[in-house]
């Protein structure tokens, strides 16, 4: 507890309620994001994880409680679908990001990145001819151009072969190793134990855990025991 | 705002789409003319002078409408369907920026090819029929270019604020029937009179912004997110 305390918090949710059309889907949520930091959030479909990420990045207003941030605090999402510009290049599509998002990368950790996750193949090619993996791939890359303080990544290893997640995974490891804080959401609970360091589940909108991984390892078999044992119906 | 505007005109100016479909309008109304204008008998016809001013509102409404449905197809509609309009606004768009930015992107755009169809229309009146001055052309500009804003804006917030986006795509659609109900409507009531079709373009025009601005006061992230289908 008193190593949380001194760690550098990048953002802060203190009892966080959101409601949509009467329903409340977010209730009392607090928890903090550190910097070198992965942070699953997992949970039931509905449970309220993108709308937790749509307050976090000040899309959706929330009702009551507060979201502290670090100062100055960049913060960049991978969303759970990709939204590259089909009719453009891979090339095209990072000078758009540049252009309209305010990219800060050297362009020695964009080579760096890229090849990394195996694109630059496809940088020449337009987007609507890359497979689903491959444009997941781009958009992990996108999100990483702005050279952001909190990556929020939702689902980042849907439709990625075995390697692919291999070197995803090693690169976020990297990204945590730079002083990161990453939250991921994910419904691939095996992702979660090799990813993160620590996950929180969310049913109803409502935190119902939030611990290390090691630590519930050591309880539970593994994570989906953990998430049958808690979440299940 | 200006950051929304070139990032829409981008999209718009680099869309295949749009650069066929100004290739195919110009081609369309100067063959038409071209057909109609070498008819002699065309030409001897009583009030030609406001029929050629009435076809030329015409046309511009129909290809204004036509526009604005191309245009939508690779920018804010596709953003809109797509939801990478959640990314823009994450990313530093502002919701009514976002608005106006569409809105006077896709004005300028229609703008040009109202003037291009304008320049086709005069070259060919003042090569067929050069007697009579185009004042009656160049009346109906103004009146046509509030109908434009009217259209733009409104389209524009219809498409961010509601869920069943196609409603906006229907709304578009039907104007041009409204618009020619109302002109045969004053054409019954006025056969030689022309401003007062220019009066009610100009009405619905400033109505349909009206309706527009209405609609876009609503907007921010939440409700813009909060309704991408699907």
């Amino acid at each position: 507890m008193e190593e949380t305390n001194t760690r550098e918090r990048a953002i802060s949710l203190k009892a966080v309620s959101k409601t949509i059309k009467g329903k409340a889907i977010l209730q009392d949520l607090s928890f903090n994001v550190f910097a070198n930091e992965i942070l699953a959030l997992i949970g039931p479909n509905g449970a309220g994880k993108t709308t937790t990420v749509r307050c976090i990045t000040g899309i959706l207003n929330i009702n009551s409680g507060e979201i502290e941030k670090k100062d100055s605090l960049k913060t960049s999402v991978m969303g759970e679908k990709d939204y590259l510009w089909e009719k453009f290049t891979g090339f095209e599509n990072i000078k758009l990001y540049y252009k309209y998002f305010g990219g800060n990368l050297e362009k020695e950790k964009i080579d760096y990145y890229t090849e990394k996750l195996g694109l630059s193949e496809f940088l020449p090619k337009k987007a609507y001819t890359y497979s689903k993996g491959t444009k997941r791939k781009f958009s992990f890359l996108l999100s990483l151009l702005s050279n952001p303080e909190l990556l929020i990544l939702d689902e980042p290893m849907t439709g990625l072969d075995p390697i692919s997640r291999r070197n995803t995974r090693e690169l976020i490891f990297e990204l945590k190793e730079n002083g990161k804080g990453i939250l991921l959401t994910s419904h691939d609970l095996a992702e979660v134990e090799k990813c993160a360091d620590r996950f929180i589940l969310i049913k109803d909108g409502k935190i119902i855990a939030d611990n290390l991984v090691w630590d519930a390892l050591s309880k539970y078999r593994t994570l989906e025991d953990l998430f049958f044992d808690m979440a299940g119906r | 705002m200006f950051k929304e505007l070139k990032y829409n005109l981008e999209m718009i100016f680099r869309s295949l789409l749009f650069r066929l479909a100004t290739v195919l309008t110009i081609g369309i109304v100067t063959f038409t003319l071209f057909g109609m204008f070498k008819d002699k008998e065309f030409l001897q016809m009583p009030y030609l002078d406001i029929f050629i001013s009435r076809m030329f509102l015409i046309t511009a409404f129909g290809f204004i409408l036509m526009y604005t449905l191309f245009i939508f197809q690779d920018t804010i509609l596709l953003e809109k369907t797509s939801g990478r309009v959640e990314q823009l606004l994450s990313n530093g768009f502002k919701p009514r920026s976002y608005w106006r930015g569409s809105t006077i992107a896709t004005l300028i755009v229609t703008e040009i090819m109202i003037i291009l169809i304008f320049f086709d229309f005069c070259v060919f009146r003042l090569f067929f029929f050069p007697k009579v001055p185009i004042i009656g052309l160049i009346s109906s500009l103004l009146p046509l270019s509030f109908f434009n804003i009217g259209v733009s804006s409104l389209s524009c917030a219809l498409v961010l604020r509601i869920r069943r986006v196609e409603i906006a795509r229907s709304v578009l659609f039907m104007l041009p029937f409204l618009v020619f109900f109302s002109a045969s409507l004053t054409t019954k009531i006025q056969p030689k009179y022309q401003p007062m079709l220019l009066i009610a373009v100009f009405a619905i025009g400033v109505l349909l912004f009206a309706l527009g601005v209405l609609i876009a006061r609503k907007l921010d992230s939440e409700s813009i997110v909060l309704t991408i289908p699907g």
